[in-house]
């Protein structure tokens, strides 16, 4: 495994927990209803999760071709 | 022998284990070099549970696949999450810890020598917080995004937060999420005072509540 980043402070650990732990990621079911519908305002804290964020996590579950609004 | 559900199940896996391969690769990069390990494992610990407790009732085998995946990789993550607060706990008296999110005043890094002075005892308990510590703030974090989820009006403070950890200013996201600057620093508080209470709740002997703020000239309640 490739280590973490050096994890100075528990600032530092917060960061990685969010980054790469998914701590932050959507439940499985809003996150499958986001690719749906990508622009509907009620995912708007996921899609800043994911296009934002770039949680490389949700992105792993991104369909091929999301749909259009 | 396999039960016919169990070779559903053995099925499911084979057809698709060249995807889950690539999710775990992409949704979880450093533990690229033991893919194939931690498949394996998930695939027995799968069986041998199947044959203790029963088959689940599962409609969609990729997707439970995929979740056990996950949750697996998260487990073996979560390793380093503890490794890095027994070190920091080598590093730190409790009196020394920093901000828990960026947007609140912090002290900075220490990088002075360690005070040898406490006995073994008091370092042992020292590592013991440490350990809790992370793992409850790890849960207390996909706690709390459960929690905004439940209704949508808590959404807005799940993501005002989530902006936050990840170094954003409350101007910022105030103009990012077209919010009164006060309003966001009201969804900051709340999200704070959400996760306290939480930590408090599960935190019996307040010692984490006790390092997450000693110093910070904050009382804990």
């Amino acid at each position: 495994m490739t280590e973490p980043p050096p994890m100075n402070s528990f600032g530092d650990v917060v960061r990685w927990v969010v980054e790469e732990l998914g701590a932050f990621c959507p439940s499985a079911e809003r996150l499958a209803a986001y690719w749906r519908k990508p622009f509907d305002p009620q995912y708007r804290d996921i899609r800043y999760h994911v296009e934002e964020a770039q949680c490389p996590i949700c992105l792993a579950d991104r369909p091929e071709k999301p749909k259009e609004p | 022998m396999a039960s016919s559900a169990e070779a559903e199940f053995q099925t499911a896996w084979a057809d698709c284990q060249r995807a889950l391969r690539e999710y775990l690769v992409r949704a979880f990069p450093r533990l690229a070099s033991e893919a194939d390990d931690l498949l394996q494992e998930v695939f027995m610990e799968a069986i041998q549970r199947f044959r203790a407790e029963g088959m689940p009732a599962v409609v969609d085998w990729r997707g439970w696949c995929r979740t056990a995946v996950r949750h697996r990789a998260i487990d073996r993550l979560r390793r380093w999450e503890l490794r890095a607060f027994r070190q920091l706990s080598g590093q730190k008296t409790s009196s020394q810890s920093d901000s828990f999110d960026s947007s609140r005043p912090s002290e900075s890094s220490s990088s002075e020598p360690v005070d040898s002075s406490p006995g073994p005892a008091t370092q042992a308990a020292e590592k013991q917080r440490r350990t809790r510590q992370g793992l409850l703030l790890s849960e207390v974090l996909v706690d709390f995004c459960r929690f905004c989820e439940a209704k949508p009006t808590r959404l807005k403070m799940k993501e005002a937060y989530e902006r936050v950890l990840h170094g954003q200013r409350p101007e910022q996201i105030a103009a990012a999420m077209e919010l009164p600057p006060a309003e966001v620093h009201q969804l900051l508080y709340r999200a704070r005072q959400w996760i306290l209470e939480r930590i408090r709740q599960a935190d019996v002997d307040r010692s984490v509540f006790v390092t997450l703020f000693a110093g910070k000239g904050e009382k804990p309640r």
